[in-house]
């Protein structure tokens, strides 16, 4: 397993597919902040990683695991934590899967009925199994 | 045995070039609020439902509620966001239905928003129709 590997594992174990700052992760992992910015960068470049301005604080960077992703992280942190839902679109509230589905649409659906938008966050565990194919 | 079906709806291509497909759609951000109406081209490879263009999404500020790997003519795992949106096309019975729209280059309709239905390119008259 390379450390980029393990690093995604323990961050999937501490964070799920919740929202967190670079602060936080040195906090949770024990790191220093230079080598927390360098790994960070690391896990962005192979997509494992998104990255979004924080709305409140323009400076503020938060980050959040790419679940998609696991299917490439196959470790047994992440078969313990994603195994049911590989290959499935998750419906994440407060960054804990809380409904899994074939269908992005029917997941949504489901999704209002119970959420308000604000709330919601859709992707996929793994690489779909039923993958969207665009034209362009 | 020959099998006839008549059209039930058309609509004109929009003028690109080549001229291409489209559907006249309401696309919103919530419920409750008026949207923008505009021919959307529809695109038979898009596997998916809707997809909506940055000038849209900056024009309506769509809650963005996710994001997911797609598959592209060139790439596999492409990750694309997906934003919000309630969709009215009256004439396929579609009235602000909530979508989860793909952020893409151009507004498209895909496969699945007229998936069960006979549909006809008619490259003739430059029209898009909807079969009974």
């Amino acid at each position: 397993m390379s450390y980029l590997e393990s690093a995604y594992g323990r961050l999937l174990r501490k964070f799920g597919g919740k929202p967190f700052s670079s602060e936080e992760v040195a906090e949770a992992l024990g790191l220093r902040p230079g080598y927390v910015k360098n790994l960070l960068g690391e896990l962005k470049r192979r997509n494992w990683l998104s990255s979004t301005r924080d709305p409140r604080e323009a400076r503020r960077v938060i980050y959040r695991l790419d679940l998609a992703a696991a299917s490439e992280v196959n470790t047994d942190p992440v078969q313990s934590m994603l195994g049911d839902y590989i290959g499935e679109y998750v419906l994440l509230v407060n960054g804990r899967i809380v409904d899994k589905g074939a269908d992005v649409q029917r997941l949504l659906r489901r999704a209002l009925k119970k959420y308000r938008p604000e709330e919601v966050y859709i992707t996929s565990a793994g690489r779909p199994k039923e993958v969207v194919t665009v034209g362009f | 045995m020959s099998r006839l079906a008549s059209k039930i709806r058309c609509w004109s291509h929009v003028p690109y070039r080549p001229p291409s497909p489209s559907m006249v759609a309401t696309i919103s951000p919530q419920k409750g609020t008026s949207g923008i109406t505009k021919g959307v081209q529809v695109d038979t490879g898009f596997s998916g439902s809707i997809a909506i263009d940055q000038e849209l999404i900056d024009s309506l500020s769509p809650n963005r509620i996710g994001e997911i790997p797609v598959a592209t003519a060139t790439s596999t795992g492409v990750r694309v966001a997906l934003y919000l949106v309630y969709v009215s096309i009256p004439e396929i019975n579609i009235r602000k239905e909530p979508f989860a729209a793909l952020g893409a280059t151009r507004c498209l309709i895909g496969r699945k928003l007229i998936d069960r239905r006979k549909w006809l390119l008619d490259n003739v008259k430059d029209e898009f129709c909807l079969m009974k």
